[in-house]
């Protein structure tokens, strides 16, 4: 798995898991505030009704006191004691009925007849001497109760709503409202911006004032979420996080390491059977490449015998070079073989870079003009010194060429381009022929011993050239860009 | 005139230089498309081809040769010979199978063979043109005369007078460019074998 997609992973599961425990956090929150608000609301409710019980007591004096003694100074007393004790009774009165007219007498103050009280119609239907009826106005906080004392004689008294609740008995913010039927008479708003609102309400206890209490409640998402609980929670969250993902990396990591070791005891095991079964395919490979310079050196001896006795001594010395040649390429691949099969160590000196260039290139130049095939060389940094086993970085460089000459056997205008420059601590040195490049199936398996795409091919000269390069700790890769191309690195010696 | 191919240079020039030294003209190419496109039919030669060449092999480029009419004798090298290889080559109609190394007494003999091969194969070729000229007609005169037959058994064979026979004679005998019955016969033979 890549790092992006790890990170992506965690941060989607931190996300997730915040998001859930938000959620959670949240809903408690919400929660214990609700029933909070229950049991504030019920508290008040008990208060409340305490309240209207007092109003029910306080008639039932009055309606005594009228019973007994009329209009009177006692009346009077009583009244204006419950006024003054209680500023939300507003208003205590009598009303008398005699015949078509109305004398509304009213006590908590210095007494006032209003005679001819017009609202007479308006007077609660009540039959039962001690019922009471209730009524309200729209958009007035104050309700009035009717109270029938005796046939024709109403005891009258007005309650103010916007003082039933003391301010202790609400939480503060919380909103309240209290109605009775279809009227409110007090509404008291929850404050706004609140992201989530509870809203409970019950009825108060009382007969005479079936008055409903409603209690809601707004949620900030400060209070919902308060930091100091959430923030150490986020926190803790994103370290477990981390740690899952640290954990899963270890684990990994310990995994793969298990695997390449695994891999490669079985690239080690599979090695060594390749080389057991291939010590065949060498020797008939060996044979083969053997055979031609063999070849060559028996013609050319009997070619130079027969010019002795014609007496042509140009064909004889001209046999007798080719035969030195020969010779000397047979045994090259003699060297090459041992050098394949032993492995020996690197004599690592330093050259150079143009010197070792030129010199390699000696070796290859006759052939490469003898087959019409033009060699382009360019060597910056010449002077830099290249770290490199002169006999190895020759083979490797003389590989490479054979192959490009092969390459370009069938093709019109053959070029073989070479550059070398230093880049940093390293020479690259590039070698582009303009042939038909490396077939794309081939090019993955060129540096795999015995894999050749030459009829007569062992292919053992660009693994050979590879393992070469790397004892000299440098690099040699394949590419087709035009024709083949080849790029070796090698170490260079530091500036000093 | 010995045509060679092989991819290896050092092979070519050696091998050319031996049959220097018994001076035969040899042409050297170092693949199959090479000698596609300088064989010259008007030079017939022997073929020395190896048998492992870089995109063509020895033995298709046998099979291309014979596709523009060149069937010359050719004679087949290789690095290593193995039995498969050989009867395949043998197939295809090479004169000779050799392994490299290849002795000097060996190539010669095999040269010198493919050499009387070419001339053969040459003269039946010219034999052939020559006779290719006569008619339907004059060719069933001929089978007849190559049979020992005189004019008047062809004529009463053919049912034809016998101066129309003769006057068929005569054009073969200027076609072939002999009047003798035995040399004409000979021909004839050397073409129909």
């Amino acid at each position: 798995m890549t790092m992006k997609r790890e990170y992506r992973l965690l941060t989607t599961l931190f996300a997730g898991l915040a998001l859930a425990l938000l959620a959670l956090v949240g809903a408690v929150n919400y929660r214990s505030g609700v029933e909070d608000l229950s049991r504030s609301l019920s508290d008040a409710g008990t208060r409340l009704a305490e309240k209207l019980a007092q109003h029910e007591a306080h008639l039932t004096a009055l309606a005594a006191v009228v019973r007994m003694a009329g209009p009177s100074d006692s009346v009077h007393g009583l009244a204006q004691a419950i006024g003054s004790f209680y500023p939300r009774i507003v208003e205590i009165a009598t009303i008398r009925i005699e015949g078509d007219t109305a004398t509304k007498v009213r006590y908590d103050r210095p007494v006032q007849t209003q005679s001819d009280w017009p609202d007479i119609t308006s007077l609660p239907a009540l039959a039962t001497p001690g019922s009471t009826a209730i009524r309200s106005r729209p958009d007035d906080p104050r309700y009035d109760i009717y109270k029938l004392v005796s046939p024709g004689t109403y005891l009258f008294m007005t309650i103010d709503a916007g003082r039933l609740i003391a301010d202790d008995v609400v939480p503060e913010n919380d909103g309240y409202r209290i109605s009775l039927g279809e009227n409110r008479l007090i509404d008291h708003p929850v404050e706004a911006g609140a992201l989530l609102h509870a809203t409970r309400s019950l009825a108060v206890n009382s007969t005479s004032q079936p008055l409903r209490l409603e209690m809601s409640r707004g949620f900030r998402v400060s209070e919902l979420l308060p930091p100091i609980v959430v923030l150490p929670l986020l926190l803790a969250l994103a370290g477990a996080v981390r740690f899952l993902g640290e954990y899963r990396r270890a684990i990994r990591a310990r995994r793969q390491e298990e695997l390449r070791a695994a891999l490669l005891e079985q690239e080690t095991k599979l090695a060594h059977a390749g080389r057991v079964n291939a010590l065949g395919e060498m020797a008939s490979g060996i044979a083969h490449e053997l055979a031609q310079p063999v070849a060559a050196l028996l013609s050319q001896s009997q070619a130079a015998k027969r010019a002795m006795g014609l007496d042509r001594a140009d064909i004889l010395e001209q046999a007798l070079d080719a035969n030195v040649r020969e010779a000397k390429r047979a045994g090259d691949i003699l060297g090459r073989m041992r050098a394949y099969i032993a492995g020996g160590p690197a004599q690592i000196e330093a050259v150079p870079l143009e010197r070792a260039l030129t010199e390699a290139l000696r070796l290859a130049e006759p052939d490469l003009t003898r087959r019409g095939i033009g060699l382009e060389t360019v060597v910056s940094s010449g002077e830099r010194l290249l770290r490199i086993d002169v006999i190895g970085f020759q083979q490797v460089i003389h590989n490479i060429l054979r192959n490009a000459a092969d390459a370009l056997a069938a093709q019109g205008d053959p070029r073989i381009s070479i550059r070398a420059e230093a880049a940093g601590k390293q020479a690259v040195i590039t070698i582009a022929d303009n042939g038909p490049g490396i077939p794309a199936s081939a090019l993955p398996h060129i540096f795999e011993p015995f894999f050749t795409t030459k009829p007569d091919g062992m292919g053992l000269g660009l693994p050979l050239s590879a393992r070469l390069v790397e004892t000299m700790e440098g690099s040699i890769e394949a590419e087709n860009a035009g024709g083949a191309r080849f790029t070796i690195r090698l170490p260079l010696e530091d500036t000093k | 005139m010995i045509y060679l191919v092989d991819d290896d240079a050092a092979v070519r020039d050696a091998l050319s230089m031996l049959l220097a030294t018994y001076g035969k003209e040899v042409m050297t190419f170092p693949d199959a498309a090479h000698l596609l496109a300088h064989v010259d039919r008007a030079k017939p030669g022997v073929l020395i081809l190896d048998l492992r060449l870089p995109a063509v092999s020895g033995l298709q480029l046998l099979t291309q040769l014979s596709a523009k009419g060149v069937s010359w004798p050719a004679i087949m090298i290789t690095g290593h010979g193995d039995v498969e290889a050989c009867r395949r080559a043998f197939r295809a109609g090479v004169t000779d199978f050799l392994t490299k190394p290849v002795d000097e007494h060996v190539l010669m003999e095999a040269i010198t063979a493919c050499e009387a091969a070419l001339a053969e194969h040459l003269a039946r070729a010219e034999t052939t043109a020559l006779l290719d000229q006569l008619t339907g007609r004059e060719a069933e005169v001929m089978e007849l005369v190559s049979k020992g037959l005189g004019s008047k058994e062809i004529a009463a064979a053919l049912t034809v007078s016998v101066r129309t026979v003769d006057s068929h004679r005569a054009a073969i005998a200027a076609k072939l460019g002999t009047p003798a019955v035995a040399e004409q016969t000979r021909l004839w033979l050397a073409a129909h074998r």
